[in-house]
């Protein structure tokens, strides 16, 4: 999920939606120092945003928590989002263009053929 | 066991350099860590020191034979290096080595990636002095650019890292990763197929602690190296990066017209072995730098 959320560039449009054909839930140790310095680094819409079209969006709230450092069932939701939920297979979509970006294996895949590539 | 017979043959050699180098230096010679290339062929002592490079750590001769006093005594592997907390020998634990014995290579590697896999024991010597020293992988959000089969990322995952993303432009490459580290219960970590010199998202710039890479040295694509360096620059303050020893001083220059610090963390030996048809020798040693580069 982390970087489906966080990818932008020149020639990708921002924020990329996010499509996916097979989704993983796992279940991996929560690590609260990890998940509370992520935070500041995401942008919380998106991250909901993305949550919400796969699904996942019922317990999280809309905006981000105020002193979330503290708060360690919000902590552990996005942990959850994060790090547990996992697309396999699927796509990533510029809203510009349109151009898919695949995601096989749980990897996005962000090449772009030669002909797109402007220097 | 072979193993033993080689480590009773370095012990012995060790045994005799420290007698001579004894002599020498009762008759005022300066005795060098360069009597190390008398071992037998097929020995890989751990981390043999060029010599020539005014800013490579200066040990006494005291604090040389006990280096090599660890180096034949335990199972673990030693380095020296500068510290500057005075540690000028560092334990690079043989555990952790084993842990990654069983990470594969390239299946095909491809010349114009100039991929070379990065071997257990020197990832865990790159990582290790690392961590030991700055205390750059555990707990940190880490990066592995031009991570090939992930080698460093799962390294990097062992040591600790609170989370690591894998980028590199080879899904074939990836795919090897993913088989790799399927073994390890990793969950923390993330892939990324993409051109690290020219695709990363800009999302990502500051989002790591750490850079670690061995990226293409620039054989044969003149000038990847320092793009990887750049492009490392710009996700974290923080970047090491495996360069062969006989560059170092141009990277020095570099650093300064990027205006960031440069420091040799650790001189290693990469055994690279033969992986190329073009390769004549079964395998070359050569002589690389961890660089930190950080701001």
């Amino acid at each position: 999920m982390l970087t489906s959320k966080c990818m932008k560039g020149v020639t990708q449009g921002y924020p990329l939606g996010i499509q996916a054909r097979e989704v993983k839930v796992t279940e991996s140790e929560f690590n609260i120092d990890f998940v509370s310095r992520v935070i500041p680094k995401l942008d919380y819409d998106t991250l909901w945003t993305a949550a919400d079209g796969l699904g996942y969006s019922t317990d999280l709230p809309k905006t981000l928590v105020e002193n979330y450092e503290s708060n360690e069932d919000f902590l552990k939701k996005i942990h959850h989002v994060l790090l547990e939920i996992e697309v396999l297979e699927g796509d990533l979509i510029c809203p510009e263009t349109g151009r898919k970006f695949p995601i096989t294996s749980g990897i996005p895949n962000m090449l772009l053929n030669e002909d797109e590539v402007k220097y | 066991m072979a193993l033993n017979t080689n480590r009773e043959l370095v012990n012995k050699k060790l045994l005799e350099e420290l007698e001579l180098n004894k002599k020498l230096l009762k008759q005022g010679g300066v005795p060098t860590l360069n009597s190390q290339n008398s071992l037998p062929a097929g020995l890989n002592p751990p981390n043999k020191k060029p010599l020539g490079h005014s800013d490579a750590p200066v040990l006494s001769a005291t604090q040389r034979s006990a280096l090599n006093l660890a180096r034949t005594q335990s199972y673990g592997y030693y380095i020296s290096q500068d510290s500057s907390f005075g540690n000028l020998i560092l334990p690079v634990l043989p555990q952790f080595d084993d842990n990654l014995q069983d990470v594969e290579g390239f299946d095909n590697p491809k010349i114009s990636l100039e991929q070379y896999t990065t071997t257990p024991h020197l990832s865990a010597c790159i990582l290790h002095s690392i961590q030991s020293t700055y205390g750059d992988i555990e707990g940190k959000i880490v990066a592995d650019l031009g991570c090939g089969c992930g080698i460093l990322s799962i390294g990097s995952l062992l040591l600790g890292s609170a989370y690591t993303v894998g980028f590199d432009i080879d899904t074939d490459a990836l795919e090897i990763f993913t088989s790799n580290i399927e073994d390890y219960e990793l969950l923390n970590y993330e892939l990324v197929a993409c051109d690290v010199t020219s695709g990363i998202s800009s999302k990502w710039e500051n989002f790591f602690d750490t850079v670690v890479m061995n990226p293409p040295f620039g054989t044969r694509n003149k000038g990847v190296d320092v793009e990887f360096i750049k492009a490392g620059l710009k996700l974290a303050s923080v970047v090491y990066s495996l360069h062969k020893t006989s560059t170092r001083d141009y990277f020095f220059k570099k650093s300064k017209e990027w205006n960031v610090n440069c420091k040799v963390v650790a001189e290693l030996k990469f055994d690279l072995p033969n992986t190329y048809k073009f390769h004549s020798k079964k395998s070359v040693d050569i002589f690389v730098d961890v660089l930190r580069f950080y701001r």
